[in-house]
Formats: structure tokens, C-alpha cells, sequence
């Protein structure tokens, strides 16, 4: 583990002055490209998921079956990470399309889209990456960081993991609900039902129509069907859940106190996002199947950018970030990977703080 | 007992309607998705959606020209006077603005819009360059309120300038076509004859119908047409009924004539722009405008509409026509008071919806934006 990189308060000024200048410098050049890249993936999704649903229907053998769910999966994992996630951050707003707008857009997922706005857009791109305080670090199942406490239930924390990693819309679905919070007695029952209505609502919608609708249309390949839509769910589960897991919990990610960030400056935020997100290096077929998380660090710098944008940026952000000394945490999806499963293994076990960070807990 | 069979029906169509969109059949009844698809295939396979196809540009003068379109089904019936929302794409942005059809109802069922290119007017500008014989178009409605009563008045003045001629046309088709025998004036002002829209047309029309009289002013060489100018050629014009379209100077006078003389009634108004102050001028402060949605907070003027000022802090709130006509801007404000900019009318109360590009802060406010 790399130590965290400390600026004075007028570095930080002066770097929150470049990166802001780099954003102007991007904002000013948004146009029909990118109304033309968004309108694209929107297409190439409902092409896929034309192509998938006919195949589980309609195809006979496996090959057929297996096509149509490589085929619906990736129709999922497209329309849910580069049009679903990237159009709520607002990325297309100023289109002026309803059809793409933030405030109303609604995803394929079982997670409604009002509760993803503020779970994800309010809570985790605040309070990125601060323990306590960011509900997306390790989703309230898992112990990432020897700064969260130890339970004995952590020691089965990878297989809770492999069931998180499966289910993982669910767990995204039922996050802004806080359940937890309900069990412990901290919210009233009136207010988690009223949490709750939205969420039944999406989900129930979502099951009718992979697990009922479609199979009943296709009479007699009604099982090929249900079989086939679970199978892309949970291709789209495991690979969302890999790709946002490398988002923040990759080995080199930081992680930050609540007393830290007390009072924290517009310029320590932006270093906080440089230090607490990582990103994966691939094609750019691989960066449109993360819905460009793989450039997480400039995604969490300007969050409503249009995403095919942090690709150009990113060699930009990575010379800021040298100049300053904030190491720049980048790698391929495997080694990246293998990090955030290294610490789900290691933080199983009772682990302590360093020194330095247990020093600035007190 | 017809009348109530008719009404079975239509019951159980809109069950059936409702059944048919219900958000349980999604993403099969998804009506935009496929209409988008097949759009790809061919613009002409939209069955949803208003769309038109150009079929002639027509120059009329230096910097005026007309759009022949010849829309789809869904175009809606309309009246002479009324204005369409056109939506135009420009460097990905959707835009919509309101131009007035030109023409009354035509048989081809073709419709024309004149569309000036104005300095400030960023879609007008672009019409020109983008719209060519064959582009097709995306319509978003037909609106409008300045139109001819069922039974015509005994006499009519229709007062316009520069691009306020366009309804003027439509109405003047219309009277015609319904052989009206009235008086009907055209009082229109312009900068001369290459100024002049629709002249050897109106020209025409006025030699071989006694009922029309044209007065053609010319402000470049006789200074804007004003309420003594107009008097000298018809007298007491508040006697006439009137249909006025044109900058805001020319509006406002002949609104206070109409109003002194008690007639406002006779008096029928179309805005081409909604009359926004520029710069303040009470001097009173500056709104904090609370927004409770995305939690971000920003300073309006008492006499800018509150979507600029958004959009200057950065926002970037839904909008469509940006002058009050179309609603895409409309917006929930919990609390405090806005001032419609174009009628002048005060929302104080909690809760109520406004449109942002012509409502103006008066005091601080929480919107749900």
C-alpha cells in the first residue's frame, strides 16, 4: 500500500484551478459528437437486446441459446453503464432530450432510478471513499479496510462477496432503502415502507417482464426464455459488480476519516477522487462495456462530463496528478482485480490501521 | 341513446389505450424505441412522432424565406393564425421554437412557415442552412390563439411589421376564402420595398378583392409607424377589429389605444418574443433561489427569467421554446413568489407550477429543479 499524498492548501488551490480549467476547456467543445455517440448506444443496446430476446425465443439448440444470452447480457450491461449510468449523472443534459434527461431517465435494472440518483449521485460522489460515510464502500457487507471494524461475520465475507457479486443488481436495487439502519432501529416503520414502495415497484416491474412477460410470449420455449434472461442477469451482475469493485476498493485506493474530511476544500475533494478511484486499462470496446468507469479518477473529478470524454482527458489528469506527486492508480482489469479480491481475503481477518492513520483517528 | 352507445365505446377504447401502454407490457409498447428504430429504417415509417418533409424553399426577400412542408398524418388540424413548434438539432442540442404557418389550411394539405434570419435568432439562422428539399423535420405541435372568430366582424385591420406579416398572410387567405365582404386593412410596416414579404403576392390579391385595402409603410424612410401615422390613414382605428403582430414598441402603443378607448376586446395580440427587460431597473435585490432536488444553490435578478439565471449558474434545466409557449420548462416551486414576465402576473402561493424561461424571482425561493 502506497501512502497518501498530502498538499498544502495552495497546491491544492493550484490544482483545483487546472483540473477546473480542464473541464471548461472540455465543456466548451461538447456537441453533436457526443449526441451522436450517446444516440448510437442507445441504438446498438436495443439492436442487441432485439437480437438476444429473438434468439432465446425463437433459436433451437444451445449455440442459438447461448447467443442470445451473451447477446441480451451485453444489451443490459450497455444500456445500464454507458446510456443508464452516464445519462442520470446529468452527462446529457444539455441536449435538452427528454428521452435522455437525468431527472426522469429510467434504467433496465431493479434499481429505481430516483434512489440510484441519490444513493450513487448525492451520497457516493460526495463522500467518496470515507468510511461511515460513503455507503458504497463495501456496501455495508463487506470489510475493505482495517479503518472499518471487524465482525466475526467477516471471516465469511468471501462468500458473502460471491453472493453480492451475483445478485449484485439487487444489491444496488435495495442500497438507498438502508435496511440496516431500519434493523437497528433508527428509522421508523412508515418512513421503510414509504423506502420500500419504489423499490418493490421497480423490481416487481422488472421480474414481470424477464421472468413472466417474455416467457409467456414464447409459449412452449418458455423455459428457454427464463433460463436465458437469468443467465444475462447474472452475466451483467458479475461483470457490473467486477468492474465497479475496481472503481474504489483496488489495492492502491485510499481510503479517508470522517475527520479528515471535516471541512474539506473544493481542492481536497478533488484530491480525495484522484486518491480514492482507480482505473483499467483496455480497448475502447472494453472502456464503452464499463460505461467508461474504467476511467473511474476522471469520472469521479467531473462526474457529469459525457463519459467518452475521460478517455481524451485522462493523459492530461495523469500529468497533473505527477506534477503534484498524487500517484495516478491505473492497471489492467486482471491485476486490478486481484487487488480488491486480495482485500476482501485479507480484511476477512482482524487487521489494525497503520500507525499514522489510527494517530489521525484519535 | 346513440349518445350513450358512443360513450361505451369510447370507455372501453381508453381501457384498451390504457391496457395498451401500460407499464407492465414495457419494453413491447415502448413506442418511442420503436418508432426510433424504424425511423432508422426510413423517416417516413414514424407513426408516432409529427414529422415533415421539405419540399420547397421559397426565397422571398434578402433574408426571409419560406419552407414548403408536406407533414405526416399526425399532423393535427389547425387554424389560419396558428404557429407551429418546430424542433431543430443544432451541435446536439434540441431546440424547439415557434414559427407561424404563413398559409391558411391548404387542400394539399401542405404547410408553409416564413422564417426570418434574425442576428440573435441561433435556430432561424440555421433553418436557412439546414433545411433543404427533402430534410425531414420534427414538429412538436400547433398552438396559438390568433385566429378569426366564427362570425367576422363588419370591419378588420390587420397591423403588423417586418416578420409579423406571416400570420397577417394566413388570415388574409383565410377572410378571402370564406369571401369575406367587410373592410379589411393590411397597415404594414417595413424597411422598404426589399423589406417587403409577400409584396407582389398581397399586391395581386388586393387588385382583384375590393375589400382589401394594403397600406405599406416604408421606417426607412419615414420613421416607425406610430399611433398618429396610423390615424391619418384610417382615423379612429380602435373602431376596427384588430389583429396586431410585430416588435414589442409597435404592441405596446396600439394596446394603450385599444385600452383607452375601452375596446381591448377588438384587440387580438401575437408576441413574436416575450418581452423581457433587459437590465434591471427597480434596483431591488437579488433572489437566492434554492433548488431542492439537486441541492445547488444560485442568485436570480428580479428581471431576468430564472431559467438563464440557472443556466448561467451552471444548471441545465429542461427547457423547449424559451418564451413561454411550450411548458418543457415547467417547475415546481415550493415556495416564494415569481412574476411572469409576460403577463406580468404574480405567483405567490406554495406549491405551484412555473415556467421557468419567462418567470422572474421576487423574492427567494425553493424550486424543485
Amino acid at each position: 500500500m502506497i501512502a497518501k499524498t498530502q498538499l498544502s492548501p495552495s497546491e491544492l488551490d493550484a490544482m483545483q484551478d487546472e483540473l477546473e480549467a480542464l473541464r471548461r476547456e472540455v465543456l466548451a467543445t461538447i456537441g453533436a459528437r457526443d449526441a451522436r455517440h450517446i444516440r448510437r448506444m442507445v441504438r446498438i443496446a436495443r439492436y442487441l437486446a432485439i437480437a438476444g430476446r429473438s434468439l432465446l425465443m425463437f433459436g433451437f439448440g444451445p449455440i442459438a441459446w447461448l447467443s442470445g444470452v451473451l447477446s441480451l447480457a451485453a444489451a443490459k450491461i450497455l444500456e445500464n453503464m454507458e446510456v443508464g449510468h452516464n445519462v442520470m449523472h446529468g452527462q446529457y443534459d444539455w441536449m435538452n432530450d427528454a428521452a435522455l434527461h437525468s431527472q426522469t431517465y429510467e434504467w433496465d435494472i431493479v434499481c429505481d432510478g430516483d434512489h440510484w440518483r441519490h444513493s450513487h449521485n448525492v451520497e457516493h460522489h460526495n463522500h467518496t471513499n470515507i468510511i461511515g460515510r460513503d455507503h458504497d464502500y463495501g456496501y455495508g457487507m463487506l470489510r475493505l479496510s482495517a479503518q472499518q471494524r471487524w465482525t466475526r461475520a467477516a471471516l465469511l465475507q468471501p462468500v458473502w462477496y460471491a453472493i453480492l457479486a451475483l445478485n449484485f443488481q439487487w444489491g444496488v436495487a435495495v442500497h438507498d432503502i438502508k435496511i440496516g439502519r431500519y434493523l437497528k432501529g433508527r428509522m421508523d416503520k412508515a418512513e421503510f415502507r414509504q423506502r420500500m414502495r419504489p423499490f418493490l415497484r421497480k423490481a416487481s416491474r422488472q421480474l414481470f417482464k424477464d421472468y413472466v412477460l417474455f416467457p409467456v410470449i414464447a409459449l412452449w420455449h418458455a423455459p428457454q426464455v427464463l433460463l436465458g434472461n437469468l443467465a444475462a442477469n447474472l452475466l451483467r451482475n458479475v461483470w457490473t459488480n467486477a468492474i465497479i469493485f475496481c472503481g474504489h476498493f483496488t489495492g492502491d485506493a485510499q481510503t479517508f476519516t470522517k475527520a479528515e474530511t471535516q471541512d474539506e476544500s473544493r481542492g481536497a475533494w478533488y484530491l480525495r477522487q484522484l486518491q480514492g478511484s482507480s482505473n483499467l486499462e483496455g480497448s475502447r470496446l472494453f472502456h464503452i462495456m464499463t460505461g467508461h468507469l474504467s476511467h473511474q479518477i476522471e469520472h469521479h473529478l467531473f462526474p457529469d462530463i459525457p463519459a467518452p470524454r475521460y478517455a481524451e482527458i485522462a493523459p492530461r489528469v495523469r500529468a497533473i496528478c505527477a506534477k503534484y506527486g498524487v500517484h495516478y492508480n491505473s492497471g489492467g482489469f486482471w491485476s486490478q482485480y486481484a487487488s480488491v479480491l486480495k482485500r476482501i481475503v485479507v480484511h476477512a481477518f482482524p487487521t489494525r490501521p497503520p500507525l499514522q492513520t489510527e494517530m489521525a483517528l484519535r | 341513446m346513440f349518445a350513450m352507445r358512443h360513450d361505451q365505446l369510447h370507455h372501453r377504447r381508453s381501457a384498451w389505450r390504457r391496457v395498451l401502454r401500460s407499464r407492465w407490457l414495457h419494453p413491447l409498447n415502448d413506442v418511442g424505441a420503436i418508432e426510433q428504430l424504424l425511423v432508422q429504417v426510413h423517416p417516413a415509417l414514424a407513426f408516432n412522432q409529427i414529422r415533415a418533409r421539405v419540399v420547397a424553399v421559397i426565397r422571398e426577400t434578402g433574408n426571409a424565406t419560406s419552407f414548403v412542408l408536406r407533414p405526416n398524418r399526425r399532423f393535427p388540424l389547425f387554424h389560419a393564425g396558428q404557429h407551429l413548434l418546430l424542433n431543430h438539432e443544432i451541435d446536439g442540442v434540441s431546440e424547439q421554437r415557434c414559427y407561424t404557418l404563413s398559409t391558411r389550411p391548404r387542400a394539399d394539405r401542405t404547410i408553409t412557415i416564413t422564417v426570418k434570419t434574425q442576428t440573435s435568432g441561433r435556430v432561424s439562422s440555421r433553418l436557412h442552412d439546414d433545411l433543404k428539399i427533402g430534410t425531414t423535420v420534427r414538429i412538436g405541435g400547433i398552438a396559438g390563439e390568433f385566429v378569426l372568430p366564427d362570425t367576422l366582424p363588419q370591419r378588420i385591420l390587420l397591423l403588423s411589421a417586418g416578420s409579423g406579416i406571416t400570420p397577417m398572410r394566413a388570415l388574409l387567405e383565410e377572410l378571402h376564402a370564406r369571401a369575406y365582404t367587410g373592410d379589411v386593412v393590411l397597415a404594414h410596416s417595413c424597411r422598404g420595398e426589399h423589406d417587403l414579404i409577400f409584396g407582389a403576392e398581397l399586391r395581386a390579391l388586393a387588385a382583384r378583392w375590393p375589400s382589401l385595402r394594403l397600406i405599406i409603410h416604408d421606417s426607412a424612410q419615414s420613421g416607425r409607424l406610430d399611433h398618429a401615422m396610423l390615424a391619418s390613414q384610417l382615423g379612429d382605428f380602435t373602431q376596427w377589429s384588430t389583429w396586431a403582430c410585430g416588435p414589442a414598441p409597435l404592441l405596446e402603443w396600439i394596446t394603450a389605444a385599444f385600452r383607452v378607448a375601452g375596446r381591448e376586446a377588438e384587440l387580438h395580440i401575437e408576441r413574436f418574443a416575450a418581452h423581457l427587460p433587459a437590465t434591471a431597473d427597480d434596483g431591488s435585490a437579488d433572489a437566492t433561489v434554492h433548488c431542492t432536488v439537486s441541492k445547488q444553490v444560485f442568485t436570480a435578478t428580479a428581471n431576468a427569467p430564472l431559467l438563464i439565471a440557472a443556466e448561467n449558474a451552471g444548471l441545465q434545466p429542461k427547457y423547449g421554446c424559451r418564451r413561454g409557449i411550450c411548458r418543457s420548462c415547467v417547475c415546481r416551486k415550493r415556495s416564494g413568489s415569481v412574476r411572469n414576465l409576460v403577463t406580468g402576473e404574480v405567483s405567490a402561493q406554495a406549491d405551484q407550477w412555473i415556467q421557468l424561461c419567462i418567470s422572474s424571482a421576487q423574492s427567494n425561493l425553493d424550486l424543485e429543479l
